[in-house]
């Protein structure tokens, strides 16, 4: 009896000292997200647009030229491309989590959550402190009902489960929370003024195009569709994802959840959410069909190389993943005309 | 599965709650085993037979021994386990290192000769469970120690899981008497066992898995940092070693004791050793006795002339340093503590350090000491021979063309070894622990773990010594 009050109070005061410790402490995330998350925190109130997603955001949507066209459309945008890559709708969701808690004027927040299959292939990755830092009880408990309800093998349900709630115990541990003062004291990766340009782009705006990351250190040139090969494989791909359709069933609830959040997160910020879909190799059905069912009330669709085939040009790609600069300046356009569009039928609403 | 794993965790609690709920000795011990061998599994299972291997044979040849009237036969048997146990070391962890030796040395010679495609895996733990079961029929040879009564108590010796993987090596002497006993749940020191885990998992999670990175960064590329930085990175290196093995044989202990089994220390706060000799006696002291018992003294010790024991020193640090790993660069980690072990009995024997103040000889001594252990610690980390020297041109002759430099790294780096050293102090805060009331340690506890965790590095790294 002694024992199980003993177990009771060390219970306790973990708890207790650990949602304390979790309060003062820094986030895990990556440090790119770190570094977009400290520079909202700080000229947060200058945006009413971010654009959220993985690295495709990050490279795909240029802040700078969509403000310009919205206003020769007729409507005031300012936005930050919040993006980084591997980024998806858990981390997102995460990420407004944070950003809520500072002063801002959102008014519009774009989002490209990426696939959720994803989450089908977790491994021992999921002690990184990016995904450690996404793994609060909630989500764990949206991402286990997801992988409980995938069709897959018991076994690997098992071994995702058993990652998933690793990941949530060093989370509820805090585990590695001072990271980010660790490595201040040791002298690694310091965010300063040098690689803030590096990280958020020459504009300050978050966009950060491949073909000028100092990172990757490329020249602005197709070369990954210059060998025959792999452009055919590239082709081979396109033609695939033509004849992908999206079957009539209903979306499933524990994938819907994922979207939802993140539609309440942000209405409940005073913003309008808007899901995108960027031009990919395989099709978000989870999104589409959750939009279809109205669980998700806008969407803006650009996956169809029948409907827009130029974002599928090898010349306007960097790679099947991602646009170059020029699909990228395609791709903001074709965003900025679609969502001065919607801004007109929201106005013509009763 | 490593101790600072949250699987771990999970692993132990089940464990230590079906081992104190079982009643019965067997019962227990069956358990245990059973979860030792399991553990081990987790690392590579096919490997769990060549502990079988070990376990049976010196089973066999223990109680022979035992039982052999004439000195002949009873040579034969130890022959035997250590034949089969040397055997076996020779095979996973030196077959290549021969190997490679006898190619280079043939191509010295003139021969051209190819080198045969051999992967052979290293069994985790080796080293040690070897060691550890030559030691049983040794001790039975020497006459120190009669046969375990059951096979189950010599299989749980063998394989008990906290120490099985990196020690401390255990001695027969002292685990199998402790097997044989029905301990109660009262008799363990629980509170002085969590913090003897917690001071572990500080050690190794938080100081030793935070400064490997830079240590990596520093041992790749030594000519790129300033002499300075080189002394920061060698010491450096010294805190993550130290902190990384004794973290983790702070842990086994604290494990073992929670289960009823106390295990000696294996660290004595090696870095304030006055002398080299004294180094030995404080750092992996159960390998250490290990040598001192079944190598140096058998080998004649100190019983013959000044030469005969100055050799009989070498050829145990050598050896030692072999043990540490199939490479050159070990031998000449061990070979230096043996010129150390040398010149300090040489120091000795012209009682030289008599015409020194106390203080000097004391804190002169820990520092001359500590730059020497980190001198060795150089060959014993750098990539090649070449890193080697490059690191000691900074170290010995001050020299470096590298402009990087550490900030203010070593500073925390050295603040943490100081913190660890404080709370370890001769067990003093374990000791404290005990004299608080239930209630009051429970709380504390609850506190003192996630501020430990929050400082932990998060990602899995091996410990150091599961290499050797």
């Amino acid at each position: 009896m002694r024992a199980a009050i003993y177990i009771v109070l060390f219970a306790g005061a973990s708890l207790l000292t650990s949602r304390a410790i979790a309060r003062v402490l820094p986030g895990r995330g990556t440090t790119l997200i770190e570094t977009k998350i400290a520079w909202f925190e700080k000229h947060g109130a200058q945006y009413d647009t971010i654009f959220l997603g993985s690295s495709r955001c990050y490279r795909g949507f240029e802040p700078e030229l969509f403000d310009r066209l919205t206003a020769e459309l007729g409507v005031e945008t300012r936005s930050l491309n919040l993006g980084t890559p591997g980024s998806r709708a858990f981390e997102t969701y995460r990420v407004l989590d944070r950003i809520e808690e500072f002063g801002h004027d959102l008014k519009w927040v774009f989002v490209d959550p990426e696939r959720l299959d994803w989450l089908r292939q977790m491994d021992e990755d999921m002690l990184r402190s990016s995904y450690i830092e996404w793994h609060d009880p909630l989500t764990t408990w949206l991402v286990s009902r997801y992988v409980v309800d995938q069709d897959m093998p018991l076994l690997d349900k098992l071994s995702r489960l058993r990652a998933n709630a690793h990941s949530c115990g060093y989370h509820l541990g805090n585990i590695p929370g001072t990271k980010t003062y660790v490595d201040r004291a040791l002298g690694r990766d310091i965010i300063d003024q040098t690689n803030q340009i590096d990280r958020l782009g020459e504009r300050l705006d978050g966009w950060l195009p491949l073909s000028r990351d100092t990172a990757l250190q490329r020249e602005e040139k197709n070369e990954n569709f210059n060998l025959p090969e792999r452009r055919q494989a590239y082709l081979s791909k396109v033609a695939k994802l033509r004849v992908d359709e999206t079957d009539e069933g209903p979306v499933r609830d524990s994938s819907a959840v994922f979207f939802e959040r993140i539609a309440r997160k942000i209405e409940d910020m005073g913003a309008v959410p808007i899901f995108v879909i960027q031009p990919g190799m395989k099709r978000q059905h989870d999104l589409i069909k959750a939009h279809r069912e109205g669980r998700v009330r806008y969407l803006l669709r650009y996956d169809d190389p029948d409907d827009v085939p130029e974002l599928f040009e090898p010349q306007n790609r960097w790679d099947q993943h991602h646009l170059r600069i020029s699909g990228a300046k395609l791709f903001t356009t074709m965003l900025a005309e679609d969502f001065a569009r919607l801004c007109e039928a929201l106005e013509r609403q009763p | 599965m490593i101790f600072t794993e949250l699987r771990f965790v999970f692993f132990f609690l089940v464990v230590f709650c079906v081992h104190w709920a079982l009643r019965g000795l067997r019962a227990r011990k069956l358990w245990l085993l059973v979860c030792s061998y399991a553990f081990y599994a987790g690392w590579d299972w096919r490997f769990l037979s060549l502990i079988w291997i070990s376990t049976a044979v010196d089973w066999l040849a223990g109680g022979k021994i035992h039982a052999a009237s004439d000195q002949s036969a009873r040579r034969r048997w130890v022959a035997l386990s250590l034949i089969a146990n040397l055997g076996m070391l020779a095979t996973f962890k030196y077959l290549n290192f021969f190997v490679d030796s006898g190619i280079d040395f043939l191509a010295l010679l003139g021969f051209d000769t190819s080198r045969p495609a051999l992967e052979i895996v290293l069994p985790v733990g080796i080293s040690f469970y070897t060691f550890q079961t030559m030691s049983y029929s040794l001790d039975i040879y020497f006459g120190r120690l009669k046969p375990a009564r059951s096979f189950l108590d010599l299989a749980l010796f063998v394989g008990f899981f906290p120490q099985l993987v990196a020690g401390p090596i255990v001695r027969a002497a002292h685990l199998l008497p402790l097997l044989r006993e029905n301990r109660a749940f009262a008799d363990v020191r629980v509170r002085s066992c969590l913090i003897l885990f917690l001071v572990g998992f500080v050690k190794k999670a938080c100081i030793s898995d935070n400064v490997v990175s830079i240590v990596d960064a520093f041992f790749a590329n030594p000519t790129g940092y300033d002499v300075l930085a080189s002394w920061a990175g060698v010491l450096m290196w010294a805190v993550q070693i130290y902190c990384d093995f004794s973290g983790y044989s702070d842990m086994a202990i604290a494990c073992a004791g929670l289960l009823g089994y106390r295990l000696l220390i294996n660290f004595d706060f090696p870095y304030l050793a006055c002398s080299i000799r004294d180094f030995w006696r404080r750092w992996h002291i159960s390998l250490s006795s290990w040598l001192k018992d079944y190598l140096y003294i058998p080998l004649g010790g100190n019983r013959g002339g000044k030469l005969f024991t100055y050799r009989n020193l070498m050829l145990t640090m050598l050896l030692g340093g072999l043990w540490h790993g199939a490479g050159w660069n070990f031998v000449i980690w061990g070979g230096l503590h043996g010129i150390a072990l040398v010149v300090h009995r040489e120091v000795e024997r012209a009682n030289l350090l008599a015409l020194l103040p106390r203080v000097v000889r004391t804190v002169g001594g820990a520092a001359l000491t500590f730059w020497w252990v980190c001198l060795a610690w150089v060959f014993f980390r750098a990539q090649t021979f070449e890193a080697a020297m490059q690191v000691l041109r900074s170290w010995l002759l001050f020299e470096s063309d590298g402009p990087r430099t550490f900030g203010m790294a070593p500073i925390y780096t050295f603040a943490g070894l100081a913190l660890v050293h404080m709370l370890g102090r001769r067990h003093a805060v374990g000791r404290g622990m005990e004299r608080l009331p239930g209630w009051a340690f429970a709380l504390l506890y609850g506190i003192l773990v996630p501020l430990a965790l929050s400082f932990a590095n998060g990602s899995v790294k091996p410990f150091i010594y599961f290499q050797f």
